[in-house]
Formats: C-alpha cells, sequence, structure tokens
C-alpha cells in the first residue's frame, strides 16, 4: 500500500516510517504543509497520516483538501493536542481515525490496517491468517470450517495480533487497544494475562494452537502457523 | 444596601440635620430681635410714665392696670437699685395659664421722694413667632425630604443607568467566550472611564486566557513528541530478535516509564484545563446511560474479582454539565470502585435524585480519607497508579460546585457526590 506521512519531527517520521516499510507499505513523507500539498496534489495514496501542527500550516486544511479531490483515500490524523476539539473537527472532515501522540507503533499499524480493510473491502472482508479464516465486518473466526467463539474483547484483542503478526506488541499497547485510553491502569496487565490465557483455551478447544508467545514480561508475540 | 438608597437616606439626614440647625439659629435671631423691640418699647412707655408724672403732686397707683408699678423705697434701696430687664411669667386671664412677659425695672426720684417703677410687656409674640418658625421648618423638611426621594429615584437613576447597565454586562461576561461587551456610552466623565477600563480589563484577561489555553496545548504538544519519539524507538529495539532478556528487562521498564510520564502529562493538562473552565460547552446529561456503559466496559474487572454489582439508577437523573467532564468522573470513580473492590467483593452504585454515590469492598484506610483527593495521594500499592483519579474527580467537582465526601469503614469505602439543583449554577453563574 502507498502511504503518506505528513510529519515535521524528524524524530518521529524517521521511525514511522521505518516501521511502514517494514511492514511492506511504500511510505512517502512530507514534512511541511506545502510540500504536503504539492505531494496530493500530484500522486494517489491509498492513506495519508496527516499531523495538525506543522510548518506553514494545519493538517486540518490538508485533509479538507483531500477529502474533497480524492474521497476514496483513507486519512488518519495523528496529533499531540489532545484536544476534543481537533478530534471531532477531524472526524468531521473525513478523516477515517484520530490517533493521540504517543501512541504505539502497534496500535497505528492496527489503525491503518483497519482503515485499509475498510476502503478496499468495502464491507465485506475476510482474511486468512495461517490456517484461521476471519471475518472482519461480521467478527467471526474459523478453523477448518468450524467457528472459534469469541466474546468483543477477545476478538478485538485477536485482531491486535493479526494485525501485528510476528511483532512484540507490549503489553500496554494490547491494554490500551482492547480496553481503550486507560493509561493509569497497570493492573490491566495481569487481566492482559488471564484474556490471552483464554483466548488460548478457545482456540484449543476447536484444535488449533494459538501461538502467542510472552517475550520477557514485556510483552507478546503472535506468529500464526 | 443599594447605592441609590443609602445616598438617598445620608442626603435625608443631613438635610434633617441641617434644617433643624437653621430652625434653631432662626429662632435665636428672631428672639433676639423681638427682646431688642420690646426692651425698647418699655423704655419708650418709662419716658412716657415719666412726663406724664412730672404735672402730679402725688404719686401712685393707677386705679386700673396700666402694664405698670409704682411702689416707694427707701433711700438705700434706690441706691442699691440698677434699671434692668428681667423675663417673668404673669398669670393671663384670657389664656388662663402663666404667660412669658418681659419687665423694665426702674427707679426715679419724685419731690424727694424715691420710688420703683415695674413696667411689664407680654412676650407672647415671640412664642408665636417659634411657633411658627418651628411648623415652618418641618413643613420645609418634609417638602425637601420628598423633593430628595424624588431626584434620587428619578434623576439618580436615570444618572446612573450606564453603571447598572456596566454591572449587568459584566455579571454575564465570560472569558471564553467570544461575545464582545455592550457597555454603554454615557456623557459623564467618570462612566466614560468606568467603560473603557472595563473593556481594556476584558478584553486583557480574553487575550491572557487565550494565551493560557494556547499555553496548555503547546506544552501537551511539546511533552508528547518527544515522549512519542522515545516510545517508537523502544518499541523498535523490542523487535529485535536478538535481544538479550537483561536489556528487554530494561527497554520494558523505560517503556513503563515513558509511558507514565505520558499519562501524568495527559492527567495534569486534563486538570489544568478543567480548573481554567476549557470545557465551556453544557448540555442536559443523564446519568444512568454512561454508568451502565462504564461498568460494561469494566466487566473484565469485575468478571476477574467475581464482584457482586448493584446498580440502582435514578433514569430521570440529569445534569447540566458538560458530557465530556461528566464521563470522566464517572469513569474514575467506577473504576477505582472496581480496581480497589476486594476479591469476592461488591461495588454498589446509586443514582438518585441530585446524589451519587460509589461504594466497593475494600482493605482498611490508613491516613485521612480528605487526603485522597489531593494529587499524588495515593492508598493503592498498584506501581504504576498515578495518584490522580480522585484529584480530577475533584477538580470537576469543584468546577460544577458538587460536593464529594468520602466514607470510610474497616471494610467499605463509598464516595458520595451531591449535586447541586440546576438553579443554583444559573444563579451563580459558573460554568
Amino acid at each position: 500500500m502507498k502511504i503518506l506521512l505528513i510529519e515535521d519531527e524528524p524524530g518521529l517520521y524517521e521511525t514511522i516510517s521505518r516501521f511502514l516499510g517494514g511492514e511492506g507499505h511504500v511510505c512517502e513523507l512530507a514534512v511541511t504543509y506545502d510540500e504536503a500539498e504539492e505531494k496530493l496534489a500530484l500522486y494517489a495514496y491509498d492513506c495519508v497520516l496527516i499531523d495538525i501542527m506543522l510548518p506553514g500550516g494545519s493538517g486540518l486544511d490538508l485533509l479538507r483538501q483531500l477529502k474533497e479531490s480524492h474521497k476514496s483515500t483513507g486519512a488518519i490524523v495523528i496529533s499531540a493536542k489532545d484536544s476534543l476539539e481537533d478530534k471531532l473537527t477531524g472526524l468531521d472532515l473525513g478523516a477515517d481515525d484520530y490517533l493521540p501522540k504517543p501512541f504505539h507503533l502497534s496500535e497505528l499499524n492496527a489503525r491503518l490496517k483497519s482503515v485499509l480493510r475498510r476502503l478496499k473491502f468495502e464491507g465485506s472482508d475476510t482474511m486468512q491468517v495461517g490456517s484461521l479464516t476471519i471475518d472482519t465486518e461480521a467478527r467471526t473466526v474459523f478453523f477448518n470450517g468450524e467457528e472459534v467463539l469469541l466474546n468483543r474483547k477477545e476478538f478485538d484483542l485477536l485482531m491486535v495480533f493479526v494485525t501485528n503478526q510476528n511483532r512484540v506488541i507490549k503489553k500496554s499497547a494490547l491494554a490500551e487497544h482492547v480496553w481503550g485510553d486507560n493509561s493509569d491502569q497497570s493492573d490491566s496487565y495481569d487481566f492482559i494475562y488471564s484474556q490471552i490465557k483464554n483466548l488460548r483455551k478457545r482456540f484449543t478447544q476447536v484444535g488449533y494452537e494459538l501461538t502467542i508467545q510472552t517475550v520477557y514480561g514485556i510483552g507478546y508475540k503472535f506468529s500464526p502457523h | 444596601m443599594r447605592l441609590l438608597n443609602r445616598s438617598t437616606l445620608i442626603s435625608t439626614l443631613l438635610l434633617l440635620l441641617a434644617l433643624v440647625i437653621s430652625g434653631l439659629y432662626i429662632y435665636d435671631q428672631v428672639s433676639e430681635e423681638v427682646h431688642d423691640e420690646i426692651d425698647e418699647e418699655l423704655l419708650n412707655r418709662k419716658l412716657e410714665i415719666l412726663a406724664g408724672l412730672q404735672s402730679q403732686t402725688v404719686v401712685e397707683n393707677p386705679p386700673l392696670y396700666a402694664g405698670f408699678t409704682i411702689e416707694p423705697i427707701s433711700k438705700t434701696e434706690y441706691k442699691h437699685l440698677n434699671e434692668h430687664f428681667e423675663d417673668i411669667e404673669l398669670y393671663e386671664l384670657i389664656e388662663k395659664e402663666q404667660e412669658p412677659h418681659r419687665q423694665l425695672v426702674t427707679k426715679f426720684k419724685h419731690r424727694d421722694q424715691y420710688y420703683r417703677l415695674r413696667i411689664e410687656a407680654s412676650l407672647l409674640d415671640l412664642e408665636d413667632m417659634g411657633e411658627v418658625i418651628a411648623y415652618s421648618t418641618a413643613w420645609v423638611c418634609a417638602a425637601l425630604v420628598l423633593l430628595g426621594f424624588l431626584v434620587n429615584f428619578l434623576l439618580q437613576k436615570r444618572l446612573w443607568r450606564p453603571f447598572y447597565q456596566t454591572l449587568d454586562q459584566l455579571k454575564h461576561f465570560r472569558v471564553d467566550q467570544p461575545d464582545a461587551l455592550h457597555l454603554p456610552t454615557s456623557s459623564i466623565l467618570e462612566f466614560q472611564e468606568l467603560t473603557q477600563v472595563v473593556s481594556t480589563l476584558a478584553e486583557v484577561n480574553r487575550r491572557s486566557y487565550q494565551q493560557q489555553k494556547q499555553f496548555v496545548e503547546n506544552a501537551s504538544h511539546e511533552i508528547q513528541t518527544p515522549l512519542a519519539i522515545a516510545l517508537h524507538q523502544a518499541e523498535e529495539l523490542i523487535q529485535n530478535p536478538d535481544l538479550q532478556e537483561k536489556d528487554a528487562r530494561a527497554l520494558g521498564l523505560l517503556t513503563e516509564q515513558l509511558e507514565r510520564l505520558s499519562a501524568l502529562n495527559k492527567a495534569l493538562l486534563l486538570m489544568t484545563k478543567i480548573s481554567n473552565q476549557q470545557y465551556a460547552d453544557v448540555e442536559n446529561v443523564a446519568l444512568a446511560p454512561i454508568v451502565r456503559r462504564l461498568v460494561g466496559e469494566y466487566e473484565y474487572l469485575s468478571e476477574e474479582k467475581e464482584l457482586q454489582l448493584d446498580l440502582q439508577l435514578d433514569e430521570t437523573m440529569q445534569l447540566r454539565a458538560n458530557v465530556h467532564l461528566i464521563e470522566i468522573l464517572l469513569r474514575n470513580l467506577v473504576r477505582n470502585a472496581m480496581l480497589h473492590a476486594t476479591q469476592n467483593g461488591s461495588v454498589q452504585i446509586h443514582v438518585s435524585d441530585q446524589k451519587l454515590s460509589i461504594a466497593n469492598t475494600a482493605r482498611p484506610i490508613t491516613g485521612k480519607t480528605e487526603a485522597l483527593f489531593e494529587r499524588f495521594v495515593k492508598e493503592s500499592p498498584q506501581r504504576q497508579s498515578l495518584g490522580l483519579g480522585l484529584a480530577i474527580v475533584k477538580s470537576i467537582c469543584e468546577a460544577y460546585h458538587y460536593t464529594p465526601v468520602i466514607e470510610t469503614t474497616e471494610h467499605q469505602f463509598q464516595i458520595t457526590i451531591e449535586f447541586i439543583p440546576d438553579s443554583f449554577q444559573k444563579d451563580s453563574g459558573a460554568l
């Protein structure tokens, strides 16, 4: 997928573009308002990541322009201004998602994939993960034609792993993704552990081994087979 | 007391005092004048009487009352008697009472005989005069007081109108709202100055509020960006397949602390925004649905601890407030209750008329319960807990004049929040 990252902070765009490149995307970069405007006018992208505060202008104006000319391009607003107005304006202008800084790369990955999926498959999306078949719209999982029964939280948890295969996902990122933005909640880490145990159990019931391994107590890694 | 009433009262009292003093002064002046006149007349009568006596051989009192008496006196008495005036009381037949009189006591020598002469004149005129003066002073008083009232209530009211209009505008002034002040124009210099000062002050306030708001947002931006960079770098390092356990743990700790810093920053910014009244949009917020949703969100906590939930929610209970703040308030309370509830314990949430109470089974609390509302005071042994949850609850309560109360017993922890009636909020004009 072709992605445009509009971000002026070198420390951030270096990591994010390296990360997106590692995920198999083509990531282009714009570090000023003008540069972004030019690239958006010249090229087509699958998704655009827009920082709000840019040298030369506001990312929200870029978003407005983008949504006027390329409706089908996905847009995720990334902002350090964790202010409600920006979030609401961003979503009003047609942003597909809003991600306040600092965010986990795995979270960005999950949201990006979800946006891309929505745009490309327009609703009916089944994906193959190892020998699992997942319908992200109907929120169902099948193994050898048999449905794996998951509750809402378990499915959310599975999706974070599925969108971040072979990556170590920090416990905090999992907690935040599944239970929302509850940063003041270290004890949820214990619940992550028991949730993952439950998730594994659901799959063993249908005879599938969910290969989620812990990485030195700091996170979990899913490598499907 | 209103300015108008006070100024009326003071000017009326001063007026009364001035009138009484001037009345007394006029009386004093008039009485002096009258005395002089009467004394002069008495002296005149004396000359007339003496002139009348010249032709007579025998001096004796007139047979009828003539307003004077003549008595013979000894030579020594004659020597010691000095001509003088006296104020005396005489019985008046007509009035049937003692009336004030002026009397001239003098002496004369007639054909080697010594005599004392007393001539009286009534002072009734003067008494009448005093009465007239007192009455007219009282009437003038009454008329002036009436005039004073009229002046105050008609003229002053009109004169002070710009002042009261300005006051009214200021009462409804909100630093976070862009509506300009509509200050009255006036031809009076003081009010012109007032208008100018008030509008300058309002503008300065509004600007500094904007700057502060800007600063809060910029601070958030400036701190979150380096945090984001550091977190991303750590996250990338964790991906290294050759990572040693020792390094992984160090990275884990590093990440944890960075996340904690970020959470702290967010919580402090939130509190700053609340106390800066940056959540000004208010609407009617029903508590019951929010509580129910939050309890659902934290179901994993209650399931894990096998908590018994007791929800008694008054569906009609609504608050006039900012919906986001109320959600933050309820989220903190619900989460706290679920987090700190003991294993197999219970959580009770009651929403009734103008009151919310959340109780959970708990370990006994050490230290003062009120201190839990302060920043960074924590009772929980949770390492990552910021100790800001209840401080946030408190700042939201303060913003809306709610009263949060913590009650603890050996095995229970309970927070009750009394919401005040909406009418009070409207009156106080806060938020």
